[in-house]
């Protein structure tokens, strides 16, 4: 009898004890798996960035002071979005910069385009025989956000050029 | 038995523990790796385009090619670097006024140049015809530019800043007119438009000119390309009252390209060029011997006169008559002094004589050196009018002495 007893309580102690290692190990498995998933998207989408900021690059053809616009092209090898423009006295602080969608640039050199004054901030008056420096923040359109104004800045591409 | 129970556990534990490895951990190693193989890849593309793009290097040089008796121009591109560069287009920048100049030729306008399949290999130059028809635009003239070459990798090369009037002057206004003010009014101001009527065009198309004279002269050149044109002058604005001749003109360049707008309505007539002759009174020449001596002869224009006179006739050979001494014994020898302008009441010294006698008998002789009427003429430099010399003569003394 004694026996007996005792075999069913070493049969239930064993079936507790896997119980509860099974539930430990998948309450494990499923935090690290989590764990895992969350950080395998945040390596991939950094790793996207930094490939993306790689393959930006945007130059400043001209600066066409009396028309009041801005001839860029983009030899990159991912179109851009141009996300603020200001033109600005060399020697001077910047202007207070507005970010938002202004206008994408095609990654071709076919044709340039021109940012005109509705697009870039310029200074009341200019005078040609001043240098003037252009300001532009642009990034890839790959991994834009337009929800997400801080993410754009930190991302983008800082293009300064003597007008 | 407390164990065996253990033990069971423990495999369940570590397989679960294998699988969390082999599931979670070693692919996103992976991943890791993978991704980061993927910048580097990127970054190291990247920079060997940085290195391609520094290593491109254009000289552009704007040049003038002739062709038969034509001309045209050019931009030249020479690639001097070690790699082949793609050149897409073309920028022509007004340098003063830091702006595009637009290229308007073959009818269409655009603020660039576009290139097609302009692949310069190193060491290669290449021409681009098309910046001919850009510049012989008007909207060239009188401006200093700069062409921006941009090549496919984004690099931008210039060209020195050039003065294209010198060079444009002959391709965009062939025909030059001049547009003369005279006798304009001390103080005021005179403005002459030149208003293409049709497809005609001029540089400059406005001129302004403040008198500091009386009956001061101004003349305006003005580039022009052929066509019809009204040429208009003002004075203060308005048209002058005082004025001979039409206000406004039209003309037809290339058939007339010179216009006079003569003010005060000055009737211009010729008066006659005095001549002045200056030699000694007395000559002493000792018999059998030659004795030579000096003449000269002066052209004065009256005071009275309304122009100048632009003396450009001097007839020192038959316009010269000597009388008075038997044939033989005289001679002589003039020296004109070519073209020259004189004003009202100037005098100028017109020819230069030198007056040879041989001496005959002894005794005193009149000698007469006489200018010819119309020996010396000119011509009116604002009405083109004839001016003639008068007739003078001088009496010479020729006094002979025993040898």
């Amino acid at each position: 009898m004694s026996k007996a007893k005792l075999g069913i309580s070493y049969l239930v102690s064993v079936a507790i004890m896997t119980a509860v290692t099974i539930a430990l190990g998948l309450f494990l498995w499923g935090i690290i798996g989590g764990w895992a998933g969350v950080s395998a998207i945040d390596i991939v989408e950094e790793t996207n960035k930094g490939v993306a900021q790689q393959r930006s690059l945007l130059i400043v053809e001209f600066v066409d002071l009396r028309e009041r616009t801005v001839w860029v092209s983009n030899p990159g090898k991912v179109d851009l979005v141009i996300l603020s423009c200001s033109v600005y006295p060399k020697g001077s602080s910047p202007p207070s910069r507005d970010f938002r969608e202004i206008a994408t640039v095609k990654a071709s050199m076919e044709e340039p385009l021109g940012l005109g004054r509705e697009d870039c901030i310029f200074p009341g008056s200019l005078d040609s025989s001043r240098p003037y420096i252009v300001e532009i923040y642009a990034i890839a359109s790959t991994i834009y956000n337009p929800s997400n104004v801080m993410e754009n800045i930190q991302w983008a591409i800082v293009v300064r050029a003597n007008a | 038995m407390r164990r065996s129970r253990g033990a069971v556990s423990a495999i369940i534990g570590g397989l679960i523990v294998l699988a969390i490895l082999f599931t979670t951990i070693v692919p996103l190693v992976i991943l890791l790796q993978n991704s980061y193989a993927i910048f580097l890849h990127e970054s190291n593309s990247r920079k060997i385009f940085d290195t391609d793009r520094a290593s491109e290097s254009l000289s552009v040089d704007l040049i003038v090619t002739s062709f038969g008796l034509g001309k045209s121009l050019k931009l030249l591109l020479v690639n001097d670097g070690p790699i082949t560069i793609n050149a897409v287009r073309v920028w022509i920048i007004d340098t003063n006024n830091q702006a595009v100049l637009p290229c308007s030729g073959g009818g269409s306008s655009t603020s660039y140049i576009s290139l097609a399949n302009t692949v310069i290999r190193p060491g290669e130059n290449k021409t681009i015809d098309e910046v001919n028809n850009c510049l012989t635009s008007p909207a060239f003239y009188n401006k200093i530019i700069q062409f921006l070459v941009v090549s496919e990798r984004g690099r931008i090369f210039s060209s020195e800043r050039i003065n294209i009037t010198s060079l444009l002057s002959e391709f965009v206004y062939p025909y030059t007119l001049t547009v003369s003010i005279i006798n304009m009014k001390k103080g005021k101001d005179y403005t002459v438009e030149v208003e293409p009527l049709g497809e005609g065009d001029a540089n400059p198309r406005t001129f302004t000119h403040k008198a500091t004279a009386s009956n001061e002269n101004v003349t305006v050149a003005v580039g022009v390309t052929a066509g019809r044109y009204k040429v208009t002058l003002l004075e203060k604005g308005v048209p002058p009252e005082d004025l001979s001749g039409n206000n406004p003109q039209i003309i037809i360049v290339p058939d007339t390209t010179a216009v006079i707008f003569n003010l005060k309505r000055v009737e211009y007539s010729p008066t006659p060029l005095e001549v002045v002759i200056s030699a000694p009174k007395k000559v002493f020449v000792t018999q059998g011997e030659e004795e030579a001596f000096d003449v000269r002869i002066y052209v004065q224009l009256p005071k009275e006169a309304l122009e100048p006179v632009e003396i450009n006739y001097i007839d020192y050979g038959s316009g010269i008559e000597l009388s008075g001494l038997p044939s033989g014994q005289t001679d002589y020898v003039c020296d004109p002094y070519g073209s020259f302008t004189i004003y009202p009441g100037q005098r100028e010294i017109a020819m230069s004589c030198t007056i040879s006698v041989k001496g005959g008998d002894p005794g005193q002789k009149q000698l007469i050196l006489a200018v010819k009427q119309g020996a010396i003429k000119g011509s009116g430099v604002y009405s083109g009018l004839t001016y003639s010399s008068t007739e003078d003569y001088q009496e010479i003394t020729i006094i002979v002495r025993k040898k």
